[in-house]
């Protein structure tokens, strides 16, 4: 699935979807988190990692 | 909010049409007073009337000398056309979808240094040519403290401006 397609599916713009890509978002909606999780058929722990600084 | 929206966008309508009333009388006046189209001297050349466009009834009177012009008639008349341009451009602001925007800021920070420094170096130039009434510096005064409000406004503006990126960063 390409960056535009989920993008669209997730109803957010495809600038915010390179912001959480890229790392640069302050925070993710449990919304957002939701609907990610129910697209790509995954579980929060499989698209978040904890990376000490 | 419903309320303030319909009140600014009427005071942004009222503030509109001061302004190109007053910018409109700039362009005339300047028009008439370059072409000596549409004036009549009077008083033996000491008034001078600038006539309501294709009649002969006076619409403004004037001294006749060049400072009195310059300084006392068509600086005032451009600065609160001025002011009232910029004061729409601020009424603007409180009906949009998005309050807090760096247009909008800028808006603000116009408004204010417009208000806090033009008045003041207007009037210190006025009265290097002409007599300046003492009614003058109560206006200064005021557009001072409008200013200084503008000032506040555009702080907290500033303060939601950053609060607005923020929370643009929560997707």
């Amino acid at each position: 699935m390409q960056s535009k397609e989920l993008a669209e599916r997730l109803g957010i713009t495809p600038a915010n979807l390179s912001i959480l890509k890229t790392g640069k978002a302050k925070g993710v909606r449990f919304d957002t988190l939701e609907a990610i999780c129910k697209i790509l058929d995954c579980q929060p722990g499989d698209i978040l990692e904890y990376q000490p600084d | 909010m419903g309320y303030t929206k319909i009140v600014s966008r009427i005071l942004y309508v009222a503030a509109m049409a001061a302004s190109l009333c007053y910018l409109f009388t700039v362009l005339y006046s300047v028009i008439c007073l370059l072409t000596g189209w549409s004036t009549q001297q009077h008083g033996n050349g000491l008034y001078l009337h600038i006539l309501v466009p294709f009649t002969q009834q006076p619409f403004l009177v004037v001294d006749n000398n060049m400072p009195y012009i310059i300084f006392s008639f068509l600086l005032p008349l451009t600065l609160y056309g001025l002011f009232f341009w910029l004061s729409a451009n601020v009424f603007r602001i409180f009906f949009q979808q998005k309050l807090f925007t760096q247009p909008h800021f800028r808006h603000l920070v116009v408004f204010c240094l417009t208000n806090l420094i033009v008045p003041l170096i207007a009037v210190f130039t006025a009265r290097m040519f002409v007599e300046v009434e003492n009614e003058m510096w109560m206006l200064v005064a005021v557009h001072f403290v409008l200013g200084l409000f503008a000032y506040f406004l555009a702080g907290i503006f500033r303060q939601g401006l950053e609060l607005q990126n923020e929370k643009d960063l929560f997707i």
